[in-house]
């Protein structure tokens, strides 16, 4: 037989114990959840940045090709050779 | 003559009898199985050597331990251990969980968070130890919950619970809990068997998506601040854990976790694992406490698993996709065994069954469950 102060004690372990083990996890599970939209939102950001910086890069070279397509065209037009020499 | 009686009184057969012999028998049935079968050797090769020495006589003095003595050699190496290591300090479980954060891929967790529920059901395999012991009248709260925490069929943390609600416990405790998980196998495939239909154990899951490297690096951190704030007697086993992980994760300190995992853990685990084979000498294993325990710790293994098999099973009645209800006994902790049990368990089903990083999520939800019940133990007994 089991004293009636022990059983009230074991008892009241008993639900926090469990309670704290699934209320825990369960938070936890929250967490997760958090934590992969906070990356996700995170991740977007750089890729979108990185993209940017790559877009950009990639237009400053076109335009550099554009450019330098420009000088040639006016430099052959007026009879000049594109490494300057006559 | 008289000289050579002395010599014969002196030796270790003077001191011993047949139930040294029976556990010379068990010692050396470990050994066989640990190098013949390679059944977990990790665990049973040292366990089994270190019975033989528990069982070769106290002349020996290795498990002594005078911590006020003025004469040298007073104290045996693995009286040392046993009181610093595992007792009075206890600095080998937290060791041992800097090394297991260390080896531990959150991954499955944080890609399929369900899995943490079942971790917690596992659990439910200590309360009803702790009840059980309680019901026998033979141990009081401290010393039931000592023997709960074997449920959560984790080494560390019952030797951590143990060594400070029930030192008296300690010993047996821990080998019990370390012999059950050795002999896991055997617990859990006839339950797993018993519980499941073959078509349950032929769910196929999806395999876990790609989890980025930031929510490897902040999920043990929030975690670990949330668990400690909420827990704080689980600080010591949590806060190793979750450092051995942020280790690895953070990727820039490779030396640090390989340290942790290797050669650390491999330290703490041969000191560890040949000092809690020492604790099973003869007198102590023929004590009818020690059957009464055992009877329990094997009731909460298996209630444990059980626990796991039942709670997949229960959320599978609301979910659309389907888990496994195989990866719900590896909640009980027994990282990676149990997590590997239910993948064999799987494969032998459905032979293109991959459950072993679904089966990991479980596994270290269980480890973290087990430790927040013991910090919980703690905390209010």
């Amino acid at each position: 037989m089991i004293d009636q102060i022990i059983l009230e004690e074991a008892g009241i372990l008993t639900v926090i114990g469990i309670g704290t083990a699934f209320g825990l996890l369960l938070l936890l599970m929250v967490v997760v959840v958090v934590v992969r939209l906070f990356s996700g939102v995170i991740l977007e950001g750089v890729a979108r940045r990185a993209a940017r910086a790559e877009t950009e890069s990639r237009d400053r070279a076109r335009a550099a090709v554009a450019a330098v397509t420009a000088i040639m065209a006016t430099r052959t037009s007026s009879g000049a050779t594109v490494n300057g020499r006559d | 003559m008289t000289e050579f009686l002395d010599f014969l009184r002196s030796t270790g057969f003077n001191t011993l009898d047949w139930r040294n012999g029976v556990m010379l028998a068990v010692a050396f049935i470990f050994i066989f199985l640990a190098i013949s079968r390679e059944m977990e050797p990790y665990e049973l090769l040292p366990i089994g050597l270190g019975i033989i020495i528990a069982n070769l006589g106290p002349s020996t003095g290795l498990l002594d331990f005078v911590s006020d003595s003025s004469e040298f050699q007073k104290s045996g190496i693995f009286g040392i251990i046993f009181h610093y290591g595992l007792s009075f300090w206890n600095l080998l479980p937290p060791i041992i969980f800097l090394g297991l954060g260390a080896m531990t891929d959150f991954g499955p967790v944080i890609s399929n968070p369900r899995t943490l529920i079942l971790g917690a059901a596992a659990q439910l395999g200590i309360f009803l130890a702790f009840w059980g012991a309680l019901a026998t009248g033979l141990f009081s709260l401290p010393e039931a919950a000592a023997i709960g925490i074997i449920g959560g069929a984790d080494g560390p943390t019952t030797i951590f619970l143990s060594a400070r609600l029930a030192p008296e416990l300690l010993g047996i405790t821990a080998v019990i809990a370390y012999s059950y998980m050795a002999c896991i196998a055997f617990i859990q495939m006839p339950l797993m068997r018993l519980l499941t239909t073959k078509r349950e154990r032929e769910i196929v899951m999806k395999p876990p998506r790609e989890v980025s490297r930031l929510e490897k690096l902040l999920f043990p951190s929030i975690a670990m601040v949330l668990i400690i704030l909420i827990v704080p007697r689980s600080a010591p086993l949590i806060s190793m854990f979750m450092i051995g992980n942020l280790f690895r994760e953070s990727g820039v300190v490779p030396r640090l976790t390989t340290a942790a995992s290797n050669e650390l853990l491999n330290v703490a685990t041969i000191f560890l694992m040949i000092t809690v084979g020492t604790q099973l000498s003869a007198d102590r294993v023929f004590d009818p406490d020690t059957a009464v325990i055992l009877g329990l710790g094997l009731a909460a293994f298996a209630c444990g698993t059980a626990g796991g098999l039942l709670f997949a099973k229960l959320m599978n009645l609301f979910m659309k996709d389907k888990i496994n209800p195989l990866i719900g006994s590896a909640g009980v902790s027994a990282v990676p065994m149990a997590a590997r049990i239910s993948h064999h368990m799987g494969q032998e089903a459905n032979p293109g069954n991959f459950l072993l990083p679904h089966a990991m999520g479980p596994n270290v939800a269980g480890v973290i469950g087990s430790a927040v019940v013991a910090g919980l133990f703690i905390s209010l007994i």
